[in-house]
Formats: structure tokens, sequence, C-alpha cells
């Protein structure tokens, strides 16, 4: 291989004398570097044009680019193209400025003798080719006694180093008549062929438009299944491309308006899942709260919403309020509106934002031939303070019914066994009054499990659904005084004010009065208080207390057929709290719950089929203790616990299956043939 | 004509049992023997000292799980949650009000869990910027090794921003100091390493209920197991108003390897092969040598064909 440069030293030496160790006598060809004198003219104006930065000046408020001055005495009347030397073009490649000396560019025509006097080396001018080892490398040679005229060299070498003997076989001479693989100039391009090439390779390029992604858009007179629905915003039906769309939260809290409702697919698609929920957040409320505010009132997503009826958006329906009703955060209570709903205003007196959106869930009615003929929504507003920033989490559903249908859409659990996650069916038996058949109150939101508010403290109306199959447990606060513990637990129900909390105190509470009003009644335990009376025995508070208790046996167990129910086993209530003074103790108070399932798999192995056998409802018993007297005048933290288990049954896989016949011949490990068995 | 059949003709030597010659040939079968065996040790490898087998554990959580989560208005509060009803009470004045569900799935349906999902949602009321969760669960394995042990799987996040949520995905892999020996029976680790109290009922060291005391005795042991390519995914938000939800998948690796000591047998089996290998090879040399000095005469010995004598005549 040949290796042509146009400047620099090239040395080739030739070992002689390979087994002589001590000298060594190299020939050494000397390529006298010609060097142009005749560059000399090259003055100190061209040496003064480096590059320079931008100036930036703008004229009409459009920018001027700095540009080169053009010497037209340069300019060649008739241009004419460049030639190429396929095998010598681009040996130069520290040459970066025209017109001007690259410092150290040995090979950079514009550097006369007096710029290369300044030099303190060469750059590399062009990328090291492949090339071959050559018998002696250079750093191996140790003296080289050059003859002036270059046609021969004695090396001298008293003790070569070993990596000398690895190359006593090596190439002397290079005749090979190639001087490599080399592109040809291919001249220039044209359209067609950057076509071709960008379709061969669409991943070169960015997409910048949404124009190429976005869905055709029908006209059609009936929708079909997951199709977007546009609305109309406003007092006027000017049509919009803007289709119905719920906030939700996807990279963080924030609600963004980015889930798109598809027609007749319900939000939350099944009882899997929870309605969709999301934060929002004002940065100043006594501003941002009035009317007509875009997230805050329910007037943008109901009022000022108007829905196409197909897809054509030819005729529009309003979205009309079927239930309003106030939530109040310190309790949690959900109060039905009886009239109008209030609008959206902020009261500077208590610096709060009245019926702010709680909670949205659009009941969308069709005709069964995808022509929607109604949109109802039930709104739940609640009140919330701050005078900066506020947030609130807003939450939002939407449901399609066929019109006609008398029963609403029912969640299942499973078709039919019990899928994981979803939640355990649960009811209360209920009884015609007419015909005296019973049936099964089910509960949209499953088995409830105590749970807690926003601050982590125990209320009535804050309870989560059990995930079937899932060792769950759950957790809230009841903070008492040590006085308000003592008449708890001698079921003392004399009124009881909260005395100020010190400021040293590590726990604090609001809601001091909120568990006085539960103590108020002593029959009842604590934890069935806190899950509304269920599994209470009559004459217990709570307005489940007395009512027969239904688990659902199957995932889609019909509420109304009993015999797909079974009844939970409520073992029985030992209620026999004592109050320990000295030891500041309230012995065996009630403390929570345990529900306890048992489960069984039915139907193929490969596709069993879940569902509960039976179903208790255990109490846990704990000792309430005022731990530190240093901190009587302070609140304490006593948790109240829900749990759950499922335990499966003990099930023979192959029950009822007749077993295949015994082998004839003794049964092989899987992997005696292994490796006739693989490819 | 063709070649439709060929024997080969033995040429046989004899000699004396006390002779050189005899010497010589039960000599050299012995230094071949030798010599494949020192080539077969001096290579490496002759004696497999360690090997690795896989198989599915058989892992159940254990109902005991803790959680500490840091955050405040500061930044310097921290909350405490955990299943174990005395160390709740005892730090009831951090406790966080939480709610727990462990879903454990055996999707393929050959009665070990694949997946366990961890899914804890704490009413802290505050800002979080950081959590640490520790779960136990309870490991089986069967196959090379009757392992039982308690073993543990650590999530911690902290994020520069106030999170609302903290979703993991890892798989527990099982870490191993030194190799176990085939076919024994481990169930060394069976104590409980989330302790309500010690199991004699007396208390415990405030010193080991730490996170950080809880991990070091933890990977003092010769097996454990570690949350490994785990991906968290913090969610940037507010924990004040829906609280702090941390979303943790486990998943149990179908094919864990365990590395353990291989019975003398097997052991052997492979120092076998091996030796067979390089046996072989010196075999055959020493077939050509023995030829030259059997042939060449080179030794004195009684030499007697198969060809009979009446042949010779011809």
């Amino acid at each position: 291989m040949a290796r042509r440069r146009r400047t620099g030293r090239q040395l080739a030496v030739k070992a002689v004398a390979m087994a002589a160790l001590v000298a060594l006598v190299a020939r050494v060809p000397v390529v006298v570097q010609a060097v142009a004198q005749s560059e000399t003219s090259v003055g100190v104006e061209r040496q003064g044009r480096r590059l320079e930065s931008t100036a930036y000046t703008s004229s009409g408020g459009y920018k001027d680019f700095d540009s080169y001055a053009v010497d037209y005495t340069l300019v060649s009347a008739a241009p004419e193209p460049r030639t190429v030397q396929v095998n010598d073009i681009g040996a130069c490649f520290c040459d970066l400025t025209a017109n001007a000396c690259d410092s150290n560019c040995c090979c950079d025509p514009d550097c006369d003798d007096q710029d290369k006097a300044l030099f303190s080396g060469c750059l590399p001018e062009s990328p090291e080719n492949p090339k071959l080892t050559y018998c002696v490398p250079k750093s191996v040679v140790q003296t080289v006694n050059l003859k002036s005229s270059g046609s021969l060299a004695v090396v001298h070498k008293t003790t070569p180093k070993k990596d000398f003997f690895s190359e006593l076989l090596c190439v002397e001479k290079d005749n090979n008549p190639a001087f490599g693989n080399f592109f040809m100039d291919p001249g220039a391009g044209s359209s067609d062929k950057l076509t071709e090439v960008l379709t061969r390779n669409p991943q070169a390029q960015y997409e910048t438009s949404v124009l190429e992604t976005q869905q055709a858009v029908t006209f059609e007179s009936s929708y079909r299944a997951n199709e977007t629905i546009p609305v109309a915003h406003g007092a006027t039906d000017t049509p919009k491309h803007a289709a119905l769309s719920i906030p939700v939260a996807v990279f963080g809290g924030k609600c963004l308006d980015v889930e798109l409702v598809g027609f007749a697919s319900s939000v939350p698609l099944n009882a899997g899942q929870g309605p969709r929920k999301c934060l929002r957040r004002a940065k100043q409320l006594s501003t941002e709260c009035f009317a007509g505010s875009p997230f805050l009132s329910p007037a943008h997503y109901v009022s000022d919403l108007k829905v196409s009826t197909t897809p054509a958006r030819s005729a529009y329906v309003p979205v009309t309020i079927t239930e309003a009703s106030t939530f109040d955060f310190a309790t949690g209570e959900i109060v039905v509106i009886a009239g109008a709903l209030p609008g959206t205003t902020y009261n500077a007196a208590s610096a709060t934002c009245e019926n702010v959106l709680k909670s949205l869930k659009y009941v969308v009615t069709h005709n069964g031939n995808g022509v929607i003929t109604a949109v109802g929504a039930e709104v739940v507003v609640t009140n919330v303070a701050g005078t900066a920033g506020a947030a609130l989490e807003q939450e939002f559903s939407v449901a399609f019914q066929k019109e006609g249908t008398s029963q609403p859409a029912r969640g299942k659990s499973g078709n039919p066994g019990y899928r994981a996650t979803y939640p355990v069916l649960f009811g209360i038996e209920e009884t015609d009054a007419g015909t005296g058949k019973t049936a099964v109150s089910q509960f949209t939101e499953g088995l409830p499990m105590i749970s807690s508010d926003a601050r982590g403290e125990c209320t009535a109306q804050y309870t989560r659904s059990l995930p079937y199959g899932s060792q769950s447990m759950s957790s809230c606060k009841v903070t008492l005084f040590r006085e308000q513990l003592k008449r708890f637990c001698n079921k003392d129900t004399t009124a009881f004010a909260a005395p100020a909390i010190p400021a040293y105190c590590p726990v604090t509470t609001d809601k001091t009065d909120y568990f006085q009003t539960f103590f108020a009644e002593t029959a009842t335990p604590l934890p069935i208080k806190l899950l509304s009376g269920l599994f209470g025995s009559s004459g217990m508070a709570g307005t489940y207390a007395g009512a027969k208790f239904y688990a659902g046996v199957w995932g889609d167990s019909d509420p109304a057929n009993t015999a797909d129910w079974i009844e939970f086993e409520v073992e029985s209530l030992d209620d026999g709290m004592s109050w320990n003074e000295q030891e500041g103790t309230c012995s065996k108070v009630v403390s929570g719950v345990q529900y306890e399932f048992l489960t069984a798999n039915v139907g193929s192995q490969q596709n069993p089929q879940r569902k509960v056998t039976y179903a208790r409802v255990k109490f846990t018993y704990d000792d309430w203790t005022f731990s530190d007297p240093a901190l009587n005048a302070c609140p304490q933290a006593f948790s109240v616990y829900s749990s759950s288990t499922f335990v499966e049954m003990d099930q023979q896989v192959d029950e009822n299956v007749k077993p295949p016949a015994p082998p004839v011949f003794p049964k092989l490990p899987e992997d005696a043939f292994y490796p006739f068995l693989t490819n | 004509m063709v070649l439709v059949y060929q024997e080969p003709l033995r040429v046989k030597y004899y000699a004396k049992w006390h002779s050189f010659p005899a010497l010589f040939r039960v000599g050299n079968l012995l230094s071949v023997i030798a010599v494949a065996l020192v080539t077969t040790y001096v290579t490496g490898s002759m004696w497999v000292k360690t090997r690795v087998s896989y198989e599915q554990p058989d892992v159940v959580f254990d109902s005991k799980l803790m959680m500490v989560l840091e955050g405040g208005e500061t930044g310097e509060d921290v909350w405490f949650w955990s299943t174990l009803p005395n160390l709740n009470r005892a730090f009831e004045s951090s406790f966080v009000s939480t709610d727990l569900s462990v879903t454990q799935e055996d999707y393929n349906f050959d009665g070990k869990v694949d997946t366990v999902r961890i899914k804890l949602r704490s009413s802290v009321g505050a800002a979080i910027r950081g959590v640490k969760i520790l779960a136990q669960f309870d490991y089986k394995l069967r196959e090379r090794v009757h392992m039982n042990m308690k073993t543990l799987a650590y999530v911690a996040h902290s994020g520069g921003v106030p999170g609302s949520a903290l979703h993991a995905d890892g798989s527990l892999s099982l870490r191993q100091r030194e190799p176990l020996p085939d076919d024994s029976t481990r169930r060394e680790y069976l104590e409980d390493l989330l302790r309500d109290s010690e199991p004699d009922g007396m208390l415990q060291a405030s010193t080991e209920l730490g996170v950080s005391s809880i991990l070091e005795d933890y990977f003092f042991r010769n097996e454990t197991t570690v949350l490994s390519e785990n991906y968290a995914s913090w969610e940037a938000g507010s924990a004040e108003h829906s609280g702090f939800v941390a979303d943790v998948l486990v998943r149990v690796p179908p094919n864990q390897a365990l590395v353990y000591k291989p019975s003398t047998i097997e052991i052997l089996k492979f120092g076998w092969i091996q030796f067979l290998a390089s046996f072989v090879v010196f075999f055959w040399l020493l077939s050509y040598w023995e030829w030259y000095v059997f042939h060449y005469r080179v030794l004195d010995t009684r030499m007697r064909t198969d060809m009979k004598s009446k042949l010779k005549s011809f």
C-alpha cells in the first residue's frame, strides 16, 4: 500500500542484518521536503483576515447578516467546476482558514517560510490510513546517522528491544499496484434522488407537525364506538374543533385536559379502575375564584358546554345538571342541593372560595344507534379556604347509558371469577315490602375498609374499597386528650370541651368535637361507627347496623339473586373497655376490623375462576395507653386498623377428572433427551 | 478388481514379565495417564468447584413492611408507618395513617408467585421529598438447595422536588457471598428481619430499629435478596391533598441463578470428561512411539505374526 503525502518526511527503514543484534544497519531513503518558496507574497493584509465574530445589526426590524467582501479581481469570468483527484483529495485537513496561515498546519499553502519558522510542530494532515507494519518502527531506531545525500544510513543500536524480535518477519517492500479504494465524485444530486433516499430512511427526519398523524375528520350521522365527541364551548353553537375531554393527571398531579372521551366507553372503563383524580392549583385564590373561572367553576365543564349529537356537528345538546351536591371537607359529608347550583364566588370575609368544582360525572345518553340524545352532569362542589395559593383534588368520570334502560350499568369484578385487585362485591340484604322478596343492595364501591382523611385522621366518610386477593391494611388516627380517652373508656357521655393545645405538643388535632359527637353514643364500638354501622348488630348506631351483610361469591354476582352471595359471619364482640387511671391505659379497646376470606379456584388450571367460599369479620382489640405523663396536656394519636386476608382453600388440581392410564414404560426425566429436542 | 474386504494382520511381541520391554510398556501407560492428569490439572478447571443452577424461587410477602417518609415544609420532618403494631405505637408521634394493599399474582399458574405489587397510600398532609420502604418476604428454593429464609426488598428514593407518588419496578434477585453445598438444607435465616419485638417479648435496642442498621445486619448474611434492576419514577406533585402513593412492583425472576458447590460425584464426572479428552490424545501419540520402539526392535522381544508359517513357504 502506498502512502502519499504532500509534505512531511517519509521514513522507511529496511532491516538488513536481522540477526545482528548489536548493530543495526538500515537504509533510509530521505525525501527532502519541497517547500514552496513562491508564496512569500502572501501579505500581512491576508494574514489579518481571520474569521471575525458576526456583528449583529438590524434594519427595519430584520436582521442584517454580516458577509465577506468580494474581491472582483479574483473572480473568474467563466467559472469552472472543481477537478477532483480522488487519490489526493483531503490530504491537508488542518488548513481550515482561507487566505491565512493556520498555525502548525505544515501543508497549508497559505503559510510561508516565515510562518513555518514559528511553528512548534506539525498538526496531523490527514486521517491515518490503514497501513502495514514495516520492518522496524521508528521507536526501535535509536540512532540514525543520515548522510547529507540521504541515500544510505547506518543505524547504531546497542541493545534491541524485545519487540524487535517479534518483527523479524516483516514487510520489507510494498509492491501493491493499487492505491486503495476511492469514491468517485458523483457530481450534483437531484430532487428525485433526495426524495428516494429520504423515503428509505424515514427515521432521519424529525416530525414537527401533527397534520400527518391526525385522524381524518368524519361527518357521519352516527358515532362509532370509541369515536371522539365534538363539543362547542360558549353561548353560540359555533362548532369548534374541540372534543369532549376530561382532566387527568399524567406526569404529575396537575390536571390537564388530555383524556379524550370515546363514544360508549365509560371512564373509568371497569370496576378495576377508579375515577380520574387530579390536582387543581390556584396561585391567587382571591383573583382566580369567580363565577366564570375556567377550572374552579363547574360552568366551564357544564353550562358553557354543548355536545354534538352526531359527528357531523349539525346539532348540539346542552349539558344539564341532573344532581348537584356539596362536599364538606371537614366532615367529608356530601349533601344534595335542592335548588339551582350556586355560582362560584370568593368570600373575602372567610377567605374562602365557595362552590368550587370538586367532582363531576357526565352521564351521556344515546339512542342505541350512535346518536347522543342527552348529557347530564352530576356535580359536587365544595368550599376551599385560602388567600394565596390553594389546591384542590378534582375527580372526573363519564358514564354512557342507552335510552330506555331502567338499570344503570353495574361494574363487575370479573366474569365470573374475581380478578385480582378488583373490588370485592359487597351489599346488604334488602326486602321489598310489597312482594316480600329479598335482594342484595350492592354497594358501588365494594366492601369498604376504614381509611383516613387527608391528614390521616379517622372519619366515617373516608373509606376505601377492598381489592380482591390483596393482603390489605388500612389505618387512621383517633387523636384524643387524656381526659377524653378516659371518658371514652368509661363510656362517660358528659360534654368535653377541648383544651388549648400547647405549642410543644408533637401531635395536634382539630377533630376533638367530631370524635366527641361519635362518643356520645356508647353502645357501638369505634370501628363499626367508622364503617357507618356495617357489621354492627341491631341497636347499634350507624345507617347499616343490624342488616345482613353479603359478599359476592363470584365477580359478577347478581344482586337480584341472593344465592350468588354469601353472608358474612360476624364474630361476637367483646366491648368491655376498662380504664386504669394510674397507668393511663384504656384496656381492650375495639381497635379494628379484620376481613378474612376463604377462596377457591374453579375450572381449567390454565384459566381458573376465583370465587369466595367463606367470609368472616373479626374485631381486633388493643390497649390504648397515654404513654408520656409529661405530655398529659397534649392529645395523643391512637390507631384504628382494618385489614384483610385471602387464603386459598386446599384443592386437588385434577378433581373430578379421570386420571390417564399408567404408562407402560417408566417415565423418563423431562430432559433425558434434551440435546435431541432442541431446535 | 476392487477391495471388498480387509483385515489387519497383527504382529505380536513377547517378553518376560520381569524384562525391560514389559516394564517399558507398563511405564509408558502409567506415564501417559500421569501426563494426561497433569495436563488436565494444569490447564485449570479440572475440579469444578462451583456450578450454577436456575430455578424460580417461591416468594411470598411476609405481611411485614416498614415505610419512612421524609419531607414537610423544611424537608426535615419524618413520618413512619409499618405493619408492626408495637413499632407503630413506639413512633406514634410520627405515625402516618396508611392504606396498604399487597397483591401477589401467579400469571402462569405454576403455583409460584410471579409478581408482588405493594401499593401504599399515606395520608401525610404534607409535602414529601423522600421515601424508604422495607418489605419482608418468605423466600424458598427447592431444587439444588433446600432453602427457606426471610429476605428483604428495599426501595429508597428521594426527589429533589416534592412528590405525590413513587412508582418502582424491580426484580427480587438473590445475592450470595459464598456458594452453597449441593443438596444442602439452609434454614439459618428464618428469623424476622423487621421485628415488632424480640421473640422472647423483651424490648429490642433502638439502635437496631433504623433502616441503616437493619440493612447493615442483613447484608452480613451469606444469602440476601435485593430489588435489582429497579426503575423508579418519581411523580412531582403535592402529597398534601391526595396523599403520597408508593407503588412498588416486585418481580420474581423465573430463572434465578443459584451458585452451588457440586457434589463429589458431579465433580468427578466433569474431571473424568476432561481427563479422558487429554488421555485419548496422549495415548494416540504413545501408540506411535511404541510402534517405533517395537517395530524397529529397539527393545529385545520375541516377535510372532498372525501369518501362518505355511504362507511363508510361498
